[in-house]
This record gives C-alpha cells, structure tokens and sequence, in this order.
C-alpha cells in the first residue's frame, strides 16, 4: 500500500523538503538461503523509501506548531492509519 | 516552502474527528472548507490558523494533483497578512500547551525496543501478477519496552547459552504484527487464535559488552469467523467468495541480533518471517482479487531509527495492554 501513498506523495515532496534520515545499525547476517532471499525481496529499496527523507512530523498537532513558529504552510496528509506507518 | 505533517485520523487517546481539542477542531475546519465529504481522508495545504489554501480528499494517489495543491497553495500564502495566516499568541499558546500533554502521554519506548515492520508478498510464481499492486508493500512498528527487551537474551549472556524468548512477547508478534497488511488494514488475531508462539535465542559470540544472538522460531495463527458480523468478517456474500472462510498466518522465523550489555539496548537486530497467509476481507485488498491463498508473505523486522517518522506507533498498540 506505501507503494500507491506515501511513495507517490513523497515525489512531489521531495522538492520542497530537507534531509534528515537516521541510519540502522546493521550486523553481518547468517540466515538459511531462503530467508536472506525473503529479506531480499521485502525490504523496500531506496526508491521506495524516499520518502523517509522527508522532515515529516507525526501529527497535524506538531505541523501546526512548527509552522507557526517557521511562518510556513503546512502541508498534511490524513488517512485512515497513519501514513508514515501501517496505513 | 512547507512544513510537512503526516497523521492519521484516529490515534490512541485522541481522535481527530471529535472536535474536543486544537488539533481537531483544526481538522475540522480544514475539512468543512474543503467540500465536506464524509472521509477526512486527503492531501492538504493550509496556513497555521487554519485556513484552507489548497486540497481535496482524492489527491492522495497521484502525485501530480499533490503538486498542483502545493503550488496553488503556496501562491494563496503568498498574498496573506501574518495577521491571516497565523495564529494569534493566545492560540498558539494553547496549541503549543496542548502539543506538550500529547507528548507527555506517549507511549514511545525511548529506552526500548523499537523495530520497523515491513510485510511484502513474494513471488508465486513468474506469472504472479502483472499490476502495480504486486510490488505493494506496508509499513508498521513493534515495541518493546526496556526490561522486555532484556528478556530476548538470556540472564547470563555466554557463548552457545539457549533461551527461550517470553511466549507473550511472541504472541504480541503473531497476533499483531505477522498479519496481512500488504494492501490494506485487517484485524488483529485474538490470543485463542495463536496455535503456535515459539522464539529461541542462542548467544552466538560475545566481545566486550556485545553480544550476538541468532533467533529461530514458529508462530502460527488461524481463525475461523462463523458468520458473526464483526469487523474483518471474512465470509461477505458474493460470487466465488466461500461462505466460511479461514484465515490465518504460519510464519517461520530467522534472525540475528546484537546487545549491548553495557548501554542495555539492541544495537542491531533482524527478524525475517517466511511466512504463508491465507484469508483476507474488504479493507486489506484480497477481495477484489479474490485473493484469498495460501500465499507466501514476507515480514521483516529490523531497528527503526529515532525520528519523529519513526515513532508512529503500532498500528493495534490498543490491544498491547499499555495504554
């Protein structure tokens, strides 16, 4: 589903947001062949991840502070569960 | 140009549809101002006091008409007064106040563990499917707080030390979070459906305060509706849809971890579930397709970072019995 949402979305918003990712931590892995190839397939590339790269804020809450306090409009996405998680 | 804020409409203790707080009367007001239809759904631009520049519920898939809205919204900014376009001290003051109460009552495990969630289908077959929808993939998170996190390993960490990982805590990954979410919301399974809760942690080496785990296990989850009228009721009329429907998840688990004993948190962790699924409803996208499997899923589990993005909480943190 992020595929249709938030991907989409992300490629216009790219052109007007900032950077500010946090990496993970990641280990050298020793898994069954068939599970390294699982992980393979389900973790989104950085394509599809792009719009991670966003400065989101979590609520429409914080947006509206933030703008305030920035003299910026806000944009903001609502859905029914939320788009920078399970939506 | 923007600030940009992603929410959904329903959260855990506060429901932007009540119009009890800022936050949702802000909505609100957004939401009359657009053209009012039921959802709340959509993509917006607007000014701080609340004062619609541009939107509509229906532009959420297509980037372009996002564009188009943020275009048009920063042009209607552009010709605003501060005094229309902000909010007053006063009003601010009490959406800052109240920004600081939501904060105050996250459930958010700073010190714990923070996991990302990702489900995918995988391959069936070369054939498998043609559409866009096939890549489709979802997103969500699994906490656990810091003393549970602890429990993953066992009390004294040494080489080839075996520990069985708490069954509660296996459950909350088979009723909540090994479930079909690829396309769309479903519901969680309730504890009677868990068949199978198995996790094993075997201290695979430990240098300094590091130690590295290697994960296997077993979960699976099944449920029968018999035709209660619930929410992902899976047997809903209709040409080719069975009239008694189980649905279910049976995952086998792999994974790797390192904890660091000194800091007292997870500094890397996977958990890979290769996993069949079958069942499905209206809200998670198998109806249409009638696509109700078995079929392989794929379920990945791995730290989250600490950015705002990343502490949204987990999609049914309701029914983990904190809050």
């Amino acid at each position: 589903m992020k595929k249709f949402v938030s991907g989409n979305i992300a490629t216009v918003m790219l052109l007007a947001a900032s950077i500010g990712l946090s990496a993970d931590k990641e280990a050298p892995l020793q898994l069954s062949a068939e599970h390294a190839k699982c992980r393979d397939l389900v973790l989104p590339n950085s394509s599809e991840q792009s719009y991670r790269k966003i400065p989101w804020r979590a609520s429409v809450l914080h947006g509206i502070v933030d703008a305030q306090k920035n003299d910026k409009p806000i944009m903001f996405v609502l859905m029914n569960g939320h788009p920078l998680g399970c939506t | 140009m923007f600030v940009p804020a992603a929410d959904q409409i329903e959260r855990p203790g506060k429901s932007l549809e009540v119009g009890t707080s800022f936050e949702s009367r802000f909505v609100q007001k957004i939401k009359k101002q657009c053209n009012d239809l039921a959802t709340y759904q959509g993509v917006f631009v607007a000014t701080p006091s609340g004062l619609l520049l541009a939107g509509s519920h229906e532009a959420v898939h297509d980037p372009r008409k996002v564009e188009k809205h943020m275009r048009e919204g920063l042009k209607k900014w552009a010709k605003l007064s501060a005094a229309e376009r902000l909010l007053s001290k006063a009003e601010f003051a009490k959406a800052v106040a109240e920004l600081g109460v939501v904060e105050g009552k996250s459930q958010y495990p700073q010190d714990g563990l923070v996991l990302s969630a990702i489900c995918r289908d995988l391959p069936r077959s070369p054939k498998s499917g043609t559409s866009a929808r096939r890549n489709a993939y979802n997103q969500d998170y699994v906490w656990f707080r810091k003393n549970e996190a602890r429990d993953f390993l066992p009390a004294q960490p040494i080489n080839g030390a075996k520990h069985k990982v708490p069954r509660n805590f296996v459950e909350r990954l088979a009723r909540f979070h090994f479930v079909d979410l690829v396309r769309g919301h479903t519901t969680s399974f309730p504890q009677k459906a868990v068949d199978r809760a198995e996790l094993s942690a075997e201290v695979i080496d430990v240098k300094g305060n590091l130690v590295s785990l290697r994960f296997k296990g077993w979960t699976r989850t099944s449920e029968l509706h018999d035709g209660v009228p619930i929410e992902g009721k899976w047997n809903r009329p209709g040409p080719g849809i069975p009239k008694l429907q189980k649905r279910g998840v049976d995952a086998k688990l792999e994974g790797q971890a390192v904890y660091d004993l000194k800091a007292e948190k997870f500094v890397s962790f996977d958990l890979i579930a290769l996993s069949s699924r079958w069942g499905g409803n209206a809200y998670n996208g198998r109806l249409n397709d009638r696509d109700f499997g078995p079929a392989p899923l794929g379920i990945v589990l791995n730290l989250a970072g600490n950015s705002a993005a990343e502490q949204v909480p987990p999609l049914y943190i309701r029914k983990y019995g904190w809050i």
